[in-house]
């Protein structure tokens, strides 16, 4: 059974970050996306230049009421959103998932907390409490990183039982599926990440190592999230196969990027941002059928 | 071999028309898309209400969207911009016939009359044409031409095909996109891009209506938010258009 994703994020014109990341994917798994575009950039940050219009929260208040107008607000199964750049935005994006639960409470908030990655925040400090406090008790499947998961909790992860005490904590606080996308736990060319689902007060959780690419790819993060949103839906939260899917898809589609980049870029240059764009369109068979690679274990 | 499109049209949250038409399709096909998204709306303006904004100044592109069965849906100061400026620098042009009409001056009451006014668009520079559909047919009956210049000969080419007539929005778009695609992917065959790309609208439509049908209260009109078409559900059809009716050659 498919759905109808409200997605809530950036586009740019050339390249793969936010909903141009999101939407094509979703589209390919049988998913109707409605993408309101909360900037519309040239091209990514990391290119150093870009250029493009940021919308306001009263743009997004009024794309909303278009929405309202023509009755089309209750028709949505998922709501999916990522970066988001200030404070008032986020304000205007707890006003839409409140909207949302209340003409379909069935709505399953897919809440992709970015604050930053690798020691660096890149978003301003103010909106970390408002995603701990206020974001994460209406969110339904939750998706940081580990700097993420730290800044969010104040709590740091060194160990498998500092991860699990996290994803605890979320669960406490309201977050039916909680997902570690990526963690430093194993060695440095393989990815340690968790998936759990609270079911009665039960947490069920699993992990997987999986041999990964580290590089400076942009968009991996919202492309995780909406491949992850996809699986929970078509297998009924089975967060043990969605884990395994969602990474298998990711890492194939780097490691066909990345063997394009070599392709393309003057041999020994640098591998700057153009080079190094998700090849998304050329990734279709990999969203359809994902590899089938690492198997997640139980560990709670 | 694939491309990079670089594709100014506007954006619906909700819906199918302009990118949100074109989009899908291309990058199904293995195009890379880059949109430029001329406005962002709710949804498309056949609902009656919307929301949104528009970004300034745009540029132009090769479907000259002026309007559809008699009725302009743009300002009338772009007819002449289109005419005497746009179609010089397009390659591929898509009119409909009621542009097609407005673009050249010319009615278009027979076949004799769509050669003429095709002429005229490569006199101007354009390379292929492609009439994206006209009523020289019957009711459930589409007439469609694609031409292409090459050393000034003209080889031109026109398909019949059965067609749903009703009231779909973003199909134009998607007509577009598809024979971009085509022609990209033939090497610029306009009978094989005309034939694959007229089967493949249809197809969608068919789809669509069936589904309208399915979902709207019986006996209830058929309101826009029940035709958007079905894209997402429909990459067999872009993959593999479905062998429908040949062009025959014209000139």
């Amino acid at each position: 059974m498919s759905g109808r994703i409200l997605s809530i994020q950036s586009h740019v014109v050339q390249g793969y970050v936010g909903n141009k990341s999101a939407t094509f994917p979703l589209q390919v798994l049988g998913f109707e996306v409605d993408a309101i575009n909360s900037v519309q950039f040239s091209n990514h940050t990391g290119y150093g230049s870009w250029k493009g219009t940021i919308m306001n929260s009263t743009e997004l208040d009024d794309q909303i009421k278009g929405l309202r107008d023509n009755d089309l607000l209750k028709q949505y199964s998922h709501l999916l959103t990522g970066y988001i750049a200030n404070e008032s935005f986020l304000r205007q994006i707890l006003e839409v998932v409140k909207e949302l639960k209340l003409v379909n409470p069935n709505l399953v908030y897919v809440c992709d907390p970015v604050l930053g990655d690798n020691g660096k925040m890149y978003v301003p400090k103010e909106l970390v409490p408002i995603y701990a406090k206020e974001v994460v008790k209406v969110a339904d499947i939750l998706t940081p990183n580990q700097y993420e998961a730290e800044l969010l909790t104040g709590m740091k992860i060194a160990s498998e039982e500092d991860a699990v005490r996290v994803i605890d904590h979320f669960h406490k606080e309201g977050v039916k599926i909680v997902v570690l996308s990526s963690t430093d736990l194993g060695s440095d060319d393989e990815l340690i990440s968790f998936a759990s689902i609270a079911t009665d007060g039960k947490h069920e959780m699993y992990r997987i190592t999986i041999p990964c690419i580290r590089d400076t790819f942009t968009g991996t993060g919202d492309l995780f999230a909406a491949l992850f949103l996809a699986w929970t839906s078509k297998t009924d939260n089975n967060v043990k196969v969605s884990l395994e899917k969602t990474q298998a898809s990711l890492q194939a589609v780097l490691k066909r990027t990345m063997e394009h980049a070599k392709s393309v870029a003057p041999s020994g240059a640098k591998l700057y941002p153009r080079y190094l764009e998700l090849r998304l369109v050329q990734s279709m068979d990999i969203f359809l059928s994902p590899p089938e690679m690492c198997k997640a274990s139980r560990i709670r």
